[in-house]
């Protein structure tokens, strides 16, 4: 690179594993006067951005315009780094374990890009390393590289066998750097994979004669020509000729007419062969079986509550008289200040009853309770130890709704996790003093959700929710009354503060012991109403156009949207098809009528668009240039009658809440 | 950039249409009336029989029916585009700081508009010169609890000022706080205070119709025009609409 002490054009990369080598290689090479006139540069891991971009530049740039010509580099350049441009020569000063990550190194200038003919490659070996492969003595680096090479070779072998490899040789390749070992023994764990190994020769062998077996049944079969069909006709002949009654077609759940099986969870089977008759126009069978006992059906065993199983406890307030929002004031902070009064005592041992679940039916309803978290009974749990409790401080208090951003919920549910506990406390008061960041973030004193939190919600610190007013399905409450008492820590403790304004809060008041006893044979089966003029304006015209793109491939690419004919049969297929689904699932002629129908007007629409290509494409979807789609997205414009949602879970758009700053019009004092 | 939020179209319908107050997490407003909608940005519903059915109840007067103001297309993109949506202004128009109990109104400018330019969901008014605060983030100033709303659901702000000088010329200028003590958060617990003058009343005189001064003296400010001619001065306390059934 420097002829006659001249730097010539050629540009060289120096790759170490650690940053500790490159410092040392920098001062080698400072020693022989290569840094000199940013000649030499470095990249690692942990060097800020703004100072790594320039020097990745610059080594980019042709050599007669920017000095470098040497680069140190550690892994931090492995991996997205462009290099390729000048430079074709790259030293590897050890080989790193992973080869990927030696793939990896490589790539940076034997990638596209590279001018030169060859790349090359450079990293050291022992001294006569082909003539020492079997003297074996301990000490010395061919030796040692040998070995590393034996190793390697041997984690291959093992790797195929076995997948496992790390705990056999490691601490064999550690005895050997220490100098205590010169021979790599897998014995061990060739011995241990020996019957493993068996089996799986076993394995092979036993599918080799499967197969020729299957191939033999099937050339018999052939041979003998044994289809259902001819069964069936050999059958029904024998059948005539004994002058008995023809063959009955039945239906064979799972097996016949339709083999495929779908398996679905439900939170109640009550009403569910209905619900599974208008979706999936199938049978059902309800696993597991109930057994003779409900208290042990072998899949599921009751458990008595107890110390180990504490389970949750139930409470009602219905406040007769008082306005709702003084009974949840009053509820939230005897809770909270109750809880304090554990946690002076018993420390993190309260730490379950410290986060209180706030549970609303609507965020109208959460909201406002939201202020009161943040005025009143902040401000009255300041006194709370006036009333024999303990004076609390709100410090942090969280919603889990929609009005969340997507980003936050997951800070919120992580957070969620950090408890009350004294040590902690004074470490975070210690870290704050000490100007430092906290290392463990403040945990929440109230948590307000709605039913987003009844779904997936796996904290298991939680044991106090306090319900506001009873929710509309039984299915809802115990859904979102089980994301407490989780845990055997800390047993659960669910108030439901019932509004005695409202009737239905009222009888559930009243039933409240009877109705929490047996409350899961309350749960309501939804109903479904498949077919629903509304669910076919959404749903009709992708189901249609899928069948028809998909029966076969006449209609499948793209621009075959406007190659379909009048008298095309896959219209009358599709259209019989959906109107036979719809009556098996409803039998409703009113129905099968309205599918026909609009089944109908999107034909006509669909011709009309193809005999109306006089200067355009029709495609499903357009590709620019002279294309237009069929199918239109939903929400960018009107919606039409080949207009498809992504999702038939999308229901409505949002309007924005613009904040008027004007006082125009505004009665003041 | 003045976006708060965003409302379903049908929520706008049911729940919260106008004149309702919406609950948002660190601001309450309420929706405005249909002649501040800037029907510039809002798409005709051209469905004659609907139009018809309505017009049936409302009268003739009815002409068109029209979609939520929504921007149009391009104006995402458009830094410079002005906000379209549906007009909201901050409302009850009395905040209190968190902090330390000053109670002033909107327009005093006491309390700053804080937005963050990404996070509509984020504004919230602050009191940037709070003397008890020692942190750098001002204090959040959070609406006030009390509003008087009539029979006829006309709404207005608490007349704090009247109320605190007891039927007396409130002083100019009148520094004002709303205190809260004890723990049983009756309003007997609740002091208004005017620094100015040094007087303070406990808002439990503002229920008590013996009391001169109290609920008595509030008028709804609709009254000689409310249609039924029914409304009577009737206070309500409001720890926020929402909850109270």
């Amino acid at each position: 690179m420097r002829p006659g002490g001249k730097w010539n054009e050629e540009r060289v990369i120096l790759f170490t594993e650690y940053r500790a080598t490159q410092k040392w290689l920098f001062d080698l090479l400072a020693r022989e006067g290569f840094v000199a006139d940013g000649r030499l540069e470095m990249i690692y891991g942990g060097m800020p951005n703004d100072q790594r971009e320039p020097i990745k530049a610059a080594f980019q740039t042709h050599p007669g315009d920017s000095a470098v010509r040497i680069l140190l580099a550690t892994d931090a350049a492995s991996e997205g780094v462009n290099l390729q441009n000048h430079c074709s020569r790259l030293i590897h000063y050890e080989i790193p374990w992973n080869p990927n990550r030696m793939e990896q190194r490589n790539g940076r200038v034997d990638r596209h890009g590279q001018k030169a003919d060859e790349v090359h490659i450079h990293h050291f070996v022992g001294q006569g390393f082909d003539a020492v492969r079997t003297s074996g003595k301990v000490g010395d680096l061919e030796a040692d590289l040998e070995f590393l090479m034996r190793a390697v070779l041997k984690v291959e072998t093992i790797r195929e066998d076995l997948g496992k490899v790390g705990p056999v040789i490691a601490s064999q390749v550690e005895e050997a750097m220490l100098g205590r070992r010169s021979h790599l023994d897998t014995t061990r764990a060739e011995q241990e994979a020996e019957p493993v190994r068996r089996m799986l020769k076993f394995e092979r062998k036993l599918r080799d004669q499967l197969e020729k077996l299957a191939s033999q049944l099937h050339e018999t079969r052939h041979e003998l020509d044994l289809t259902p069909e001819h069964i069936e006709n050999v059958v029904r002949v024998g059948l005539e000729l004994a002058e008995q009654p023809a063959l009955i077609p039945v239906e064979v759940n799972g097996i016949w007419p339709d083999p495929t099986g779908v398996v679905a969870s439900t939170a109640t089977i009550r009403r569910a062969a209905n619900q599974v008759q208008k979706l999936f126009v199938r049978k059902l069978d309800v696993f597991p079986p109930q057994g003779t006992s409900i208290r042990d059906s072998f899949f599921a065993i009751q458990r008595p509550a107890g110390p180990e199983y504490p389970g949750r406890r139930y409470l009602g307030i219905c406040a007769f008289g008082r306005r709702y929002p003084v009974a949840i004031i009053r509820s939230y902070v005897a809770h909270m200040a109750a809880a304090q009064v554990l946690y002076d005592k018993y420390d993190r041992l309260a730490d379950p009853w410290m986060t209180l679940t706030g549970y609303f039916n609507s965020i109208r309803e959460l909201a406002g309770t939201r202020r009161l978290v943040e005025d009143d009974i902040r401000a009255r749990l300041r006194d709370a130890d006036q009333r024999g409790l303990a004076k609390r401080r709100v410090r942090s208090l969280e919603e889990l709704t929609s009005r969340k951003s997507g980003t936050d919920i997951p800070k919120i549910l992580e957070r969620m996790e950090s408890t009350f506990d004294k040590s902690l406390e004074a470490q975070r008061a210690a870290e704050r003093k000490a100007g430092q960041k906290p290392s463990s973030s403040v945990p929440y004193d109230v948590i307000l959700a709605t039913n987003m939190i009844s779904v997936g919600v796996d904290i298991d610190r939680l044991g106090l929710m306090l319900v506001a007013g009873q929710p509309k399905n039984t299915s809802e409450y115990i859904q979102a009354t089980s994301r407490v008492g989780r845990s055997a820590d800390g047993p659960g403790l669910v108030c439901t503060v019932f509004n005695w304004a409202r009737p239905r809060d009222l009888s559930h008041y009243e039933r409240f012991e009877h109705y929490h006893e047996t409350f899961y044979k309350h749960v309501e089966a939804l109903s479904v109403t498949p077919f629903s003029a509304r669910a076919l304006d959404r749903g009709l015209s992708g189901v249609m156009v899928a069948l028809m793109r998909l029966w076969d491939n006449h209609l499948n690419g793209n621009q075959k949207a406007g190659v379909v004919g009048d008298t095309d049969p896959l219209w009358a297929m599709v259209s019989d098809l959906l109107r036979q689904r719809a009556v098996n699932a409803g039998h409703d002629s009113a129905v099968e009528a309205r599918i026909l129908s609009m089944i109908a007007d999107r034909r006509e629409e669909w011709l009309r668009r193809v005999h109306n290509q006089k200067d355009h494409v029709l495609c499903y979807k357009p590709e620019g240039g002279a294309t237009v789609g069929l199918l239109e997205n939903a929400g960018d414009r009107d919606w039409k009658l080949f207009t498809c949602l992504n999702s038939l879970r999308d229901v409505e758009g949002t309007v924005d809440l613009v904040l008027d700053q004007r006082v125009v019009g505004l009665h003041i004092n | 950039m003045n976006e708060l939020g965003e409302l379903r179209p049908s929520q706008l319908i049911f729940t919260f249409g106008v004149g309702s107050l919406v609950d948002l997490p660190n601001i309450s407003v309420m929706v405005m009336g249909l002649n501040d909608w800037d029907t510039r940005y809002c798409k005709e519903i051209e469905e004659d029989r609907l139009v018809a059915a309505v017009q049936k109840r409302l009268g003739a007067q009815m002409k068109r029916l029209y979609l939520p103001p929504t921007k149009l297309d391009g104006m995402e993109l458009d830094p410079a585009a002005p906000a379209i949506g549906v007009p909201v202004v901050t409302f009850p128009r009395w905040l209190r700081c968190s902090l330390c109990d000053t109670l002033s109104s909107v327009e005093s400018g006491v309390f700053r508009l804080h937005q963050d330019l990404f996070r509509p969901d984020k504004t919230q008014y602050v009191h940037q010169g709070c003397l008890k605060s020692k942190s750098v983030k001002p204090p959040s100033a959070i609406s006030v609890r009390f509003l008087l709303a009539c029979r006829e659901g006309h709404l207005t702000d608490f007349p704090w000022l009247d109320f605190v000088h007891n039927g007396n010329v409130p002083c100019r200028p009148a520094t004002l706080s709303l205190r809260e003590f004890g723990a049983s958060g009756d309003a007997s617990d609740i002091i208004v205070k005017c620094h100015t003058c040094a007087t303070e009343r406990r808002m439990s005189d503002a229920f008590d119709t013996s009391v001169p001064g109290g609920k008595k003296k509030m008028f709804c400010p609709k009254t000689s025009s409310c249609r039924s001619g029914k409304c009577s001065p009737i206070q309500i306390p409001q720890p926020k609409i929402g909850i109270s059934s």
